[in-house]
This record gives structure tokens, C-alpha cells and sequence, in this order.
């Protein structure tokens, strides 16, 4: 009886594709979205995968790492003297404008790192060398800061070209030289990344300015990490973080000020809704046009069980091969657009879980509403036409 | 079949109206009526006298308002909907007036649809239908669809579908009705001489008195009651 199920389901070529078509399409949204929406979330906290710290300290009314509260640099002092603590060291965050060769501005994110030590600096240097940003006026910029730039530079030869080592860039109104360009991750907005030694960056600020957006903390060997946390929170009255609660933070962060998770929702909602209606009315349809052979099959003895699973099997196929459809559709997608580092495509495995549950239940319960118009139906109507 | 009964099919005393208040019709008045082993039963009378519910009622696709039913000794007027529906399968063949083909699946499968339903599948099934199918003479069509055969070989099948799992008991409703004189004598003729050869009992509803010969016994119904003939 299911195979008979499923080679009448197959037969209705024209329906079946409906089927597995609506349910591909509403798949690929889903995941595709979804997809997206992880990627960018994953950019959110960029600043803080690029600097890797243990612990974070910063401002107690922080909201989100891409928003610093500048501390007074006392405040190093006090965190350093805390007991578990191994070291502290500064971390200059400021959005800056670079000035572009038409005179217009781009926005960069200047990022100070400690002068001694250059901790926080990205691990994967591309070209030239770390080392060279404790020269004097000399820093180092992301591949994607190359990119920005380049859009609008001429060098000095009044060549229009790609920015390069040994480049120089105005940044808000002091001169750098390029003594190094490196990946990192890019961030969710405010623009590319510049690392200088602290020094360098404070000097781009009038003298006055509060200029430590974050320290970054090291503990001692074999100290209990969160016991630290808290006494720092304790010692000072700051706010620190390990670095996964610092990401979370901001993550929630996102989740309650920005408009993206909505805007991500309504469309996986609005793939829920289309993938419901095709299948429903579908599957509807299919019983309503074939209720008459639906009524032959009652009476010859078929039992409600049997014509339900048979509608559930037929759902479930469909389903399932338009799931599939769907995530190679997605993956597709993703494949083509990661080289374009764009719109960053995550296709967690998480995703593809719920996604294959919430597509799955969906075609369960147009099934069953389906089904019940067999179901309540008379096995005497067959007599009747 | 039970040896010591003759008597396949007894109904007592049947009543059944539809509709409630004003608009309440009775359609089956009290009716009596034994059919035995063997038998080929025809019930007539005019449109709208309530033959196609009686057939439910025999048939176990409608349970009476009152009144007993018992078919090869089970009273059926008191069995659960999926004990009936297991009855049906196993002792009762279907032939309807619009033949009630599944149009996507071939011939043969159409045939096999009453094994399925009892759980006999692959090779058995096969078999059993091609074999069913040569006796109505369309084996050799067994794999086509069944929009490729013509209304009478159509009913042909819906036949060999009734008669694949050797019910006891062949239930049809105007078989012959959507087709023309010569191609439901030809039918009439198939059913008549296979069921015979089975022994098995037929009620037909008909109002095609064309093939009234066919019949061992005519019933004659008229607003709900039968009259004697
Ligand atoms: N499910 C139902 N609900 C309401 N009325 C019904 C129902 N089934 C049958 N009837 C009514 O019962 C009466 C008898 O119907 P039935 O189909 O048994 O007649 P019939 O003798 O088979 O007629 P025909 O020769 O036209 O097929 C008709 O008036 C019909 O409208
Ligand atoms: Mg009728």
C-alpha cells in the first residue's frame, strides 16, 4: 500500500514538483537567511577574534565592543595589581576618517596595541612585518583596509593604483607610512582595520582625550580565570569580561538595538508561511481531487490508519527530497558568494537541524490537516458521484 | 463460508433517514431481505427509492438506524469501524458504476490494490492479478494504464479487482450503466460465469433491465420497502 503511495504521489508529476518545489524553495530561504544572518552575526565581535584576550576590561556601562567608553589610564594600574593578574595592557579603539585622494573621507578603526609588547596584534601578517609599526609614524592595515583604500588612492607619482608597503595614508589629518598589511576578520561596520602602537594612536587625539577603550588581561598560571574576573570587578569597579561573555554581550547587543535579527526573521517566517501554504494547499487538493478513489480504497477495507500514513509518507517524501533540493540550493549559493567575502555564509550544523525539524513538521501537519477531509470521510460516498 | 448457513447475507427489519427535523427523509422502511450462498441478487426500482443505501447498508459502508445486519454470520450492525473495514477487505469484492480506477499505477496493480490492502504483496500479488486478468481476457494489457482501455474493459478490471482476493460476497452498484447494451451483456456475462465458478454470492443494483436475465432473483424496491415479486 505505501509503495502504491508513493507511485501515485510520483505519477502526479505536475503536483509532486509543486510539492517538492515549494518545500525547496521555503528551505533555501530558511537556511539561506539563516546562513547569512550567522555570518553576519560571526562579524560582530571581529575586534575581540582578532585581539584574543582571557580577560577584557572595560567601562561598567559598556554596551558592545564596538562601542568604547575610554577609562583613565590609572585604571591599568589598579587592574595590574590585582592578585591573579599577570599582566594588563592598554587597547586604543576609535573610529578614525583616512582621507581619500578626492579630498572625501573613509572610515577606518584605528586600534592602539600595547608599545612594548604589540599584543593584540592579528597572528596572520601577509606582508612586511609587525615589528615595523614601533618605527615612528608606521602601522599596519588590514587586506580589507587595502581594498577600501585602494578604491580611491593615487600615489604620489599621481599613479591611480592599489595602496601598498611603504604607502602613505592620512589618517584624521597625521601622516602613516604602510609597515605592514595583515588578514583579519572583518568587522560588522566602522570600517576596516589600522593597528599602531598606542603611542602612535594617542597621538592622533588632541592631548586631552581619554584613550583606553579596553585592557587586556593575562592571569598567572594555575589561577582560577572567573575568580579573577571577579576580583577585578570587585578591586576597581570596572566591568570584566572573558572573551566568549564579551562576544555574547555584544551578540545580545545586536539582538536588542539593531534591526537584523527582525529583518532576518521575517523573511525565515515568510519562507515558513510559503512553504506552509504550498504544501498545505497542495496536499489539500491532492486529497480533494482523489477523493472519490480515497472512498473506493475505505471501502475495500482500508483502514483510516493505513490512508493516514499513506499521506504521511507522501508529505514525508516530498519533504525530504525538498529539503535536500533546498540545502544544495543553499549551499550552492554559499559557495559562490564566500569568494566575494561579502555576505559572510555560515551554514552551521545547528541550522540545518532545525531547518530539517521545522520543514519536517510542517509537512506532518499539512498532512494530517490534509488527511482529515479522508478521514471523516464515508466509505458509502464511493456509491455516490 | 460456513458449511451449515445458506443464508450469506440477512437483513431484518432495516430502517435509515437522513436529515433531521423538517427536512428528514426516510429512505429504508423496514426492510427484510435474505440473500444466499450463490446467489446473483438484482435490486431495481426507480431513482431516488434508496437501492445505492441498501447496497451501503449489505455492504457494511453504512451502518442502518435500525435493524440487524448479519453477513456470513457476523452481525455486522454492531462491529467497530476497523474490524468492518477488515471484514470488507477480506470477504467483500467492489464493482462500481465509474469503474473507480486508480489512473496513475498499471492494470495489474489497479487488480492487486485488494491483496495490498490485506497485506499480500510482491510476487503473490503479481501473480494473482495477471492471473485474475486472463480470465476477464486482458493479461495481455496488464501493463498499461488504465486510461488506455476502453469503459468496458475498464469495468472488466474493476472486476478482476473484485474478485482478485476471493471474497465470499461481490458488491456492485449500476456496473453496467456507463456502458452500451452489447459491451454489458459481455460484462454480465464475465461476472455471471466467474462468481459462478467461485461459488460466490452477487447483489447487483441496477436499473438497466437489459440485463435483468442475468439475475437468479430479482428484488423490486419502491420508496423504501421492497415488493414482493
Ligand atoms: N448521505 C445522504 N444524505 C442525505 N440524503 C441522502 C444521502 N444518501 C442518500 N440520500 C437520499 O436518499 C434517497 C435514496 O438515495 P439512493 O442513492 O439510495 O437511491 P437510489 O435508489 O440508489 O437512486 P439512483 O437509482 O438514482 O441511484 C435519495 O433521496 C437521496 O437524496
Ligand atoms: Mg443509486
Amino acid at each position: 500500500m505505501y509503495r502504491l503511495a508513493l507511485r501515485i504521489l510520483f505519477a502526479d508529476r505536475t503536483r509532486y514538483f509543486t510539492l517538492v518545489s515549494g518545500i525547496a524553495f521555503s528551505t533555501l530561504l530558511i537556511v539561506q537567511q539563516a546562513s547569512v544572518f550567522c555570518g553576519l552575526m560571526s562579524w560582530t565581535d571581529a575586534i575581540l577574534r582578532n585581539s584574543r584576550a582571557e580577560i577584557w576590561v572595560m567601562d561598567t556601562f559598556l554596551e558592545q565592543v564596538q562601542l568604547p567608553r575610554p577609562m583613565r589610564e590609572i585604571e591599568l594600574t589598579r587592574v595590574r595589581s590585582v592578585e591573579g593578574v599577570k599582566w594588563a595592557v592598554p587597547y586604543f579603539h576609535r573610529v578614525l576618517p583616512v582621507k581619500q585622494a578626492d579630498g572625501q573621507y573613509k572610515m577606518v578603526q584605528v586600534i592602539g596595541l600595547d608599545n612594548v609588547s604589540l599584543i593584540g596584534a592579528p597572528r596572520n601578517i601577509v606582508a612586511g612585518n609587525l615589528e615595523n609599526i614601533r618605527s615612528p609614524d608606521t602601522v599596519m592595515i588590514d587586506d580589507y583596509a587595502v581594498e577600501r583604500i585602494s578604491e580611491n588612492f593615487i600615489a604620489p607619482n599621481g599613479e591611480k593604483r592599489d595602496v601598498r608597503l611603504g604607502d602613505w595614508i592620512d589618517i584624521n589629518g597625521s601622516y602613516f607610512k604602510i609597515g605592514a598589511i595583515c588578514d583579519a576578520n572583518r568587522p560588522i561596520y566602522g570600517g576596516p582595520y589600522i593597528y599602531m602602537t598606542y603611542k602612535h594612536a594617542q597621538g592622533i587625539l588632541s592631548p586631552d582625550s581619554r584613550t583606553l577603550a579596553y585592557m587586556m588581561v593575562a592571569t598567572q598560571e594555575g589561577a582560577d580565570i572567573p575568580t579573577v574576573v571577579e576580583r577585578i570587578k570587585k578591586e576597581t569597579g570596572l566591568l570584566a569580561l572573558e572573551h566568549e561573555d564579551f562576544s555574547w554581550k555584544t551578540l545580545k547587543w545586536f539582538f536588542a538595538n539593531t534591526g537584523i535579527p527582525l529583518a532576518f526573521g521575517n523573511t525565515v517566517v515568510l519562507g515558513l508561511i510559503v512553504g506552509a501554504v504550498i504544501t498545505g494547499q497542495t496536499l489539500f487538493s491532492f486529497v480533494t481531487e482523489n477523493s472519490r478513489i480515497l472512498a473506493a480504497l475505505k471501502a475495500m477495507g482500508t483502514s483510516n490508519r493505513v490512508l493516514l500514513n499513506m499521506i504521511l509518507l507522501q508529505a514525508t517524501s516530498a519533504a525530504l527530497v525538498g529539503y535536500g533540493i533546498g540545502v544544495g540550493l543553499a549551499s550552492a549559493f554559499g559557495l559562490f558568494v564566500i569568494p566575494l567575502k561579502k555576505p559572510p555564509f555560515i551554514l552551521l550544523p545547528h541550522t540545518l537541524i532545525i531547518v530539517f525539524i521545522v520543514i519536517f513538521v510542517i509537512a506532518m501537519v499539512c498532512a494530517l490537516l490534509a488527511s482529515r477531509k479522508v478521514l471523516v470521510l464515508e466509505p458509502d460516498t464511493v456509491f455516490r458521484t | 463460508m460456513s458449511g451449515k448457513s445458506e443464508k450469506v447475507i440477512e437483513l431484518t427489519d432495516i430502517t435509515k433517514s437522513f436529515g433531521s427535523g423538517r427536512a428528514k427523509v426516510d429512505v429504508l422502511r423496514g426492510i427484510d431481505l435474505t440473500v444466499d450462498a450463490g446467489e446473483m441478487l438484482m435490486i431495481e426500482g426507480p431513482s431516488g427509492c434508496g437501492k445505492t443505501t441498501l447496497l451501503s447498508i449489505i455492504s457494511g459502508t453504512l451502518k442502518p438506524d435500525a435493524g440487524k445486519v448479519v453477513v456470513l454470520g457476523k452481525e455486522i450492525t454492531k462491529a467497530r469501524n476497523r474490524n468492518l473495514a477488515k471484514f470488507r477487505a477480506r470477504h467483500l469484492g467492489f464493482a462500481f458504476q465509474l469503474f473507480n480506477l486508480i489512473p496513475s499505477i498499471s492494470i495489474w496493480e489497479n487488480v492487486s490494490v485488494p491483496l495490498l490492502i490485506q497485506g499480500i504483496k510482491g510476487r503473490e500479488a503479481k501473480k494473482r492479478s495477471i492471473e485474475i486478468l486472463k480470465e476477464v481476457g486482458l493479461d495481455d494489457r496488464s501493463s498499461l494504464l488504465p486510461n488506455k482501455l476502453s469503459g468496458g474493459q475498464q469495468q472488466r478490471v474493476a472486476i478482476a479487482r473484485a474478485l482478485v482476493h476471493e471474497p465470499e460476497i461481490i458488491i456492485c452498484d449500476e456496473p453496467t450503466s456507463a456502458l452500451d447494451g452489447a459491451t454489458g451483456e459481455h460484462i454480465m456475462t464475465i461476472l455471471r460465469q466467474l462468481t459462478a465458478e467461485k461459488n460466490a454470492t452477487v447483489v447487483i443494483v441496477t436499473h438497466d433491465p437489459r440485463i435483468h436475465h442475468f439475475a437468479d432473483r430479482i428484488v423490486h424496491m419502491e420508496d423504501g420497502k421492497l415488493l414482493k415479486s
